[in-house]
């Protein structure tokens, strides 16, 4: 009977233990990254005999394939939502569709200027006219160049803000791992411990695009996808200079890698916040600035080969057909400060010559069947083609789907539609990539997070368990009674 | 029930957000009536977008320049058809004058004093200014194409005079008509060399109304004009006074319809014009309806969009009361 009273008091204490962990995970239900807990119950022989339960130690349920998959999607899916982000900014600087404001359609406003030009050359009002809405359109240029570089800086900024929570994110990684090193194989509580490392790693994942690897002391190894160690019992630290950037800015000649132990690892950082924030600064963004310098300075070309030079750059100078020559030039056109004071130059050409006949519309006809027009002359040979390749300040960047070919008009919209095409695949994809993500993080948190109702089912059983034992003990004491009673009578 | 409370809740949450996020945008359709608030909402139609509106601008553009030249064509026809009838009236009265012997002193008077004002007539209609210019002037537009309208009266009647003063025979006056220069006749002497009156019409269309007053059927007029205005009867040479005579109504009925001709071109360039109007007029029709189609929100369809997406939202939030209920904690006691 004293046997069966100690495996009872084990019991009760068994079940008190329980009741620990069950209060424990309701408590932390809502906890970010906290696991639901379970206690390890065995049963203990003696010589083959019941000699009743023991605890050991809490174990959690995760599943460490799915989280894996989880952190790999987090950098996926962040890296689509800030691409997304920035260029529906960009999008915004294009206007509406229903109004007048985009650079494409203050082109055709311009073009509707010269026809109007085309019939009474002469009319200083029409001039004057077409001279502001060249200003307007030159504005429209300085305005987007503007501010893709202000998105450009944004990207700076906040990819060093992302890089500095990144390094407190790894050196709470190892400090966790050095916490779990220490504990593990003791009876200490390392799981708690765990789930505050994967919280701190899934955190990270969005920042960085990270590979992990379990070490048999408990540890685990962050590294980059390319297997550059970010952190284990040591953080290493990532240092990125955030200089403000330029339109003749770029990676790697005038822009800093992010560094790491003196080695540039920009290239291995392909996802996560970091790498959408790289890809717009060094890619996106860039090819958009390329985008708009093209059109600016074939438009300011087409104008001159047909003697009439209304866009220059700051200087009054058209830009050679150099790429890297002219990187953004689309901050820097403006309209020929000579046509400003003497809008009549539209009708008599900058170059000179005449005398020009009250309503000689020779030069507006040129400009209207070819600066406007795909060839360069009435023979039929085509106006310089659009570069594509070999554009920015770096010649190193292309523009696909862009014909190299056709009017300046045509380009203009054709860059509208490509950028507003762009945004609609980030979005979509950012949206999918996202929705993946949101179903991986609600598996996970289905497999490893508390479920009260599971908890409220484990606290009926313990119940349960508790009064029996306690029941045991009851009976147990009434038999001593009897017993005591029966050798006493 | 769901195992899992978190998990259950972040869906919800999510479905909730992105439910939101579609009734925002819906609610802005209505609001503004269009499908998208960025290029991008349109998605590969918004090159076309970009096409059409540029198409459509420079279609109201195409028109109210055919309008503005309209204007001039307008005014050039109405003086055309003066000329015409200036000079028609000098010959229906010339031909009243019999042939041969002594001209009757008061016809021959009234045929000159009707050439006189049909000249000046001329002249001005040739001078037609509209909105400050000279729509007779080719792309000499500031400046009046007849710089002198006294020059052509003065030298003809000067070369005419011959006949009798110096007894130059008639066919030598007439080849010495025929001779003047454009300076003598009064014109601007920039006239001759001065180009072309064009427009663009359409995309690829350049109309062409050049009519200059220096073109020959005027010329001829007004030498005919001015030469029988200044013909005086010289009885010593009967036969040369007849042949001048002849010779300015040769020149107006040559002038006549030559000035005819040249207003039927116009009328055609005119036609033309009138028929690229209506076209881009009803081409703008076409494409402001394909952009509508494109850019504009069918509210109908948005407003049962609206109620479908609210009756949802309703339905989750009452999935989300219940699921609060829906739980184990509230049936221990």
């Amino acid at each position: 009977m004293s046997n069966a009273l100690n495996i009872a008091v084990g019991g009760l204490s068994a079940a008190d233990k329980q009741l620990a962990v069950i209060s424990a995970n309701v408590a932390n239900a809502s906890t970010p990254g906290y696991t639901a807990k379970r206690l390890l119950q065995t049963s203990v022989t003696a010589d083959g005999q019941a000699a009743g339960v023991q605890t050991g130690g809490l174990t959690r349920s995760v599943n460490l394939g799915l989280l894996s998959n989880l952190w790999q999607q987090n950098s996926v899916a962040n890296a689509a939502q800030t691409s997304q982000t920035y260029l529906n900014q960009l999008q915004q600087t294009f206007g509406t569709p229903d109004s007048a404001t985009s650079f494409a359609t203050k082109l055709s406003t311009l073009k509707n200027d010269f026809i109007s030009l085309d019939s009474d050359p002469s009319n200083n009002i029409l001039q004057t006219q077409a001279v502001n809405d060249a200003q307007n359109l030159v504005s429209s240029f300085n305005n987007l160049s503007q501010n893709i570089q202000s998105l450009r800086n944004n990207t700076v900024s906040d990819l060093s803000n992302t890089i500095s929570s990144s390094n407190q994110l790894l050196t709470q990684i190892a400090s966790l791992n050095n916490q779990i090193a220490k504990l593990q194989g003791t009876s200490g509580n390392i799981v708690d411990l765990q789930d505050q490392r994967d919280l701190a790693i899934s955190s990270l994942s969005e920042n960085i695009n990270i590979q992990t690897f379990n070490n048999p002391d408990g540890t685990v190894n962050v590294s980059t996808s390319n297997g550059t160690l970010l952190a284990d019992t040591q953080a290493q630290a990532l240092s990125y200079s955030a200089a403000p950037l330029s339109a003749l800015s770029y990676y790697p000649a005038t822009i800093g890698g992010i560094m790491l132990n003196g080695v540039d690892i920009t290239g291995q950082i392909t996802s996560g916040t970091m790498g959408g924030l790289i890809s717009l600064r060094d890619t996106d963004l860039p090819q958009a600035q390329a985008m708009m310098d093209e059109a600016a300075r074939q438009l300011a070309s087409r104008f001159n080969a047909q003697n009439v030079k209304l866009f220059t750059d700051a200087s009054g100078n058209v830009p050679a057909n150099t790429p890297t020559g002219y990187a953004g030039f689309s901050g820097t056109i403006q309209v020929n400060s000579a046509v400003v004071g003497s809008p009549a130059l539209l009708q008599t050409g900058t170059a000179g010559g005449g005398p020009f006949n009250a309503s000689d519309n020779t030069n507006i006809q040129n400009v209207l069947n070819y600066a406007f027009g795909a060839n360069v002359n009435a023979g039929g040979t085509p106006n310089t083609p659009f570069n594509t390749t070999g554009l920015g300040p770096g010649g190193t960047l292309s523009l696909n789907n862009i014909p190299t070919s056709g009017t300046i008009t045509n380009f203009a919209n054709n860059v509208i539609s490509t950028l507003a095409q762009q945004y609609s695949q980030v979005k979509s994809d950012s949206t999918y990539q996202t929705n993946y993500q949101n179903t991986l993080q609600k598996n996970s948190d289905d497999q490893g997070a508390v479920s009260i109702d599971k908890e409220m089912t484990d606290l009926v059983a313990i119940q349960n368990s508790y009064a029996s034992n306690a029941r045991m003990i009851t009976t147990i004491s009434q038999m001593f009674k009897e017993l005591l009673s029966s050798v006493s009578g | 029930m769901t195992v899992s409370n978190i998990g259950t809740n972040y869906a919800n949450n999510l479905a909730i957000k992105s439910l939101a996020s579609q009734i925002a945008d819906l609610s802005r359709q209505v609001s503004t009536g269009s499908v998208a608030a960025t290029y991008a909402d349109l998605g590969s139609k918004a090159g076309t977008s970009l096409n059409l509106h540029a198409q459509y601008n420079a279609l109201v553009n195409y028109v109210g320049t055919i309008n503005g030249v309209a204007l001039k064509t307008d005014n050039m026809d109405t003086s055309l058809s003066n000329i015409t009838s200036q000079i028609q009236s000098v010959t229906s009265a010339m031909l009243k004058l019999s042939q041969g012997g002594v001209p009757n002193a008061g016809t021959m008077a009234q045929i000159q004093t009707n050439a006189q004002n049909a000249l000046a007539s001329i002249m001005a209609s040739l001078n037609t200014s509209v909105n400050g210019e000279y729509v007779f002037a080719g792309n000499e537009t500031d400046k009046p194409p007849i710089a002198d309208t006294s020059a052509a009266g003065t030298n003809v009647a000067a070369i005419v005079g011959t006949y009798s003063s110096s007894a130059t025979p008639a066919a030598t006056v007439i080849a010495n008509l025929n001779a003047m220069t454009e300076a003598q006749l009064g014109y601007d002497p920039g006239l001759a060399a001065a180009g072309n009156n064009t427009f663009q019409a359409a995309d690829n269309v350049t109309l062409n109304y050049t009519l200059k007053a220096d073109t020959s059927p005027f010329q001829q007029a007004i030498k005919g004009l001015a030469e029988i205005s200044s013909l005086q009867y010289d009885p010593n040479h009967p036969t040369d006074f007849w042949a001048l005579y002849n010779d300015a109504q040769s020149r107006l009925t040559t002038g006549s319809t030559g000035v005819t001709t040249a207003q039927g071109q116009l009328g055609i360039t005119r036609n033309q014009m009138a028929t690229l109007s209506t076209q881009q007029q009803s081409t703008q029709l076409t494409v402001s309806s394909s952009i509508s189609t494109f850019e504009d929100a069918d509210l109908a369809q948005v407003s049962a969009q609206l109620t479908t997406l609210q009756t949802q939202q309703q339905a989750i939030y009452k999935i989300i009361s219940d699921f609060s209920k829906n739980s184990l904690v509230q049936y221990l006691s």
